[in-house]
């Protein structure tokens, strides 16, 4: 049985709660106090991971930390279709590994300024929040040109990719570190269209879309 | 409010283009700090709302559209595609949508692949500077934070290259000229021997930082050339944006 070290408000825990229900694959959750009691930071927890982080899988006596390598695991072990993650397709796997980055980058800033504004860490918020305005900008014209030549996803073809799934959560959630998004059309499309995909589930602060409408 | 924002409040400005508002998807933005939600309803109605649920306040922009309704994130109160009133209350399942329940809603315009809308009455003698007739490409549109006379500034220099040269290199025999129109419209004409192409470009003063670029092209190119007119535009336009943004930040105290 897989185990997810896990936090129910944090973003990249969700990412990989959210590739396996999409998966359909069932796992078990080991609630972390990540705040106020900073339980990523106790000495059994950094026995498991050193960096202190969250997420953490253990899988069948695998260990993986990292929410993006965690997601590269889990669709490269349990998407039979080959879609989430196409090991056959090398140029596909650089795209998406290069979005896999770019999620680490909105990490980096717009969850940070969500740190900030929702569990008091003291980061430089206005920096933040202009990395994450930078980030956007890239996003938003990349989809946009992705809706006209493509099915409207981070990466080229018809199916999404674990590359959608990583950028998605801190984007949903970008308002929380006061990051509005009405400058951003074609990624509040696309955040409509990660909503519809079947087996969507939510987190604490993300809306469902009825899925008949 | 001066005569000025009087006038602006009731001329059309364009908000999106016609591909901007996908069935069931509700778009954001502002208009002269007024926020808006605009969605497409069955029957192809377009609906430019108030972004503000009449019950509660919270904003529509966060609800999803079902059917002919535009549902409430927070109650569930529904609006009806193109009279704004409200038709369900889920908390009162039996009895009848109060009558004095409605969003405000604006007029709207589509015309030259654009929506277009106005805030204020009476409407004024001239439309959109566009017909709804001949063939039109809206362009990737984005977000100057600046204010519409800086961004006009910069758009009276737009030059850019006719679709149909993109291919090849660029010659000294190219040229371009910008008209501006009026003080939130532009048309741009580019020419290579007899090769041309005309974009329109239209300012959105969206909020007291921000001003929206809308451009079409007149013409629908072909496959790859479409793509490559498309990048063109897109690249000029994000250069402009960051020429714009770099006077507002080397002005400031």
């Amino acid at each position: 049985m897989i185990t997810l070290y896990d936090y129910d408000l944090s973003g990249n825990c969700y990412k990989v709660r959210l590739l396996l229900a999409l998966l359909g694959v069932s796992y078990q959750r080991h609630p972390i106090d990540f705040y106020p009691g900073r339980e990523h930071k106790s000495p059994w927890f950094l026995a498991l991971n050193p960096l202190g982080q969250l997420p953490v899988l253990e899988d069948d006596g695998l260990v993986l930390r990292d929410a993006q390598a965690i997601l590269v695991y889990l669709a490269s072990m349990y998407d039979s279709s080959g879609r989430w993650y196409p090991a056959g397709e090398p140029a596909l796997l650089g795209v998406i590994s290069s979005w896999l980055m770019f999620a680490d980058a909105i990490t980096g800033t717009a969850s940070a300024a969500r740190l900030h504004d929702g569990f008091f860490y003291d980061f430089d918020i206005e920096r933040c929040r202009s990395g994450a305005h930078r980030l956007f900008r890239i996003l938003d014209e990349h989809l946009w040109f992705s809706e006209r030549s493509a099915q409207g996803w981070l990466a080229p073809g018809a199916n999404p990719s674990i590359a959608d799934i990583a950028v998605y959560p801190y984007v949903q959630l970008s308002e929380e570190g006061g990051i509005a998004r009405r400058d951003y059309p074609a990624i509040r499309r696309w955040l409509d269209r990660v909503k519809l995909l079947p087996g969507f589930v939510t987190m604490p602060g993300i809306l469902s879309l009825p899925v008949h409408a | 409010m001066s005569g000025a924002e009087d006038i602006d409040r009731r001329r059309w400005f364009a908000l999106c283009s016609r591909e901007d508002l996908p069935a069931t998807h509700i778009f954001e933005t502002d208009l002269l700090g007024q926020e808006l939600a605009v969605w497409r309803g069955p029957g192809g109605i377009v609906n430019v709302w108030v972004n503000r649920c009449p019950h509660r306040g919270i904003r529509l922009t966060v609800g999803a559209i079902m059917g002919a309704e535009l549902r409430c994130a927070y109650h569930g109160y529904r609006y009806t595609n193109g009279s704004g009133a409200c038709s369900a209350v889920p908390a009162q399942p039996g009895r009848a949508a109060p009558r004095s329940l409605c969003v405000k809603s604006y007029p709207v315009l589509e015309a030259g692949g654009l929506i277009w809308t106005r805030l204020a009455d009476p409407e004024p003698a001239a439309g959109p500077p566009l017909d709804g007739t001949g063939d039109f490409t809206p362009l990737y549109g984005l977000a100057v934070k600046s204010r519409p006379a800086e961004v006009a500034i910069h758009l009276a220099g737009y030059r850019f290259r006719p679709s149909a040269a993109l291919a090849a290199p660029e010659t000294a025999d190219e040229s371009c000229s910008t008209v501006q129109i009026d003080a939130y419209g532009f048309q741009s004409v580019a020419r290579k021997g007899r090769l041309t192409s005309e974009v329109y470009l239209f300012l959105q003063p969206v909020d007291a930082q921000t001003t929206n670029i809308h451009g079409v092209l007149c013409e629908v190119p072909d496959g790859q050339r479409l793509e490559a007119a498309l990048r063109h535009h897109a690249q000029l336009f994000g250069r402009l944006r960051d020429a714009c943004e770099r006077g507002v930040r080397d002005r400031a105290p």
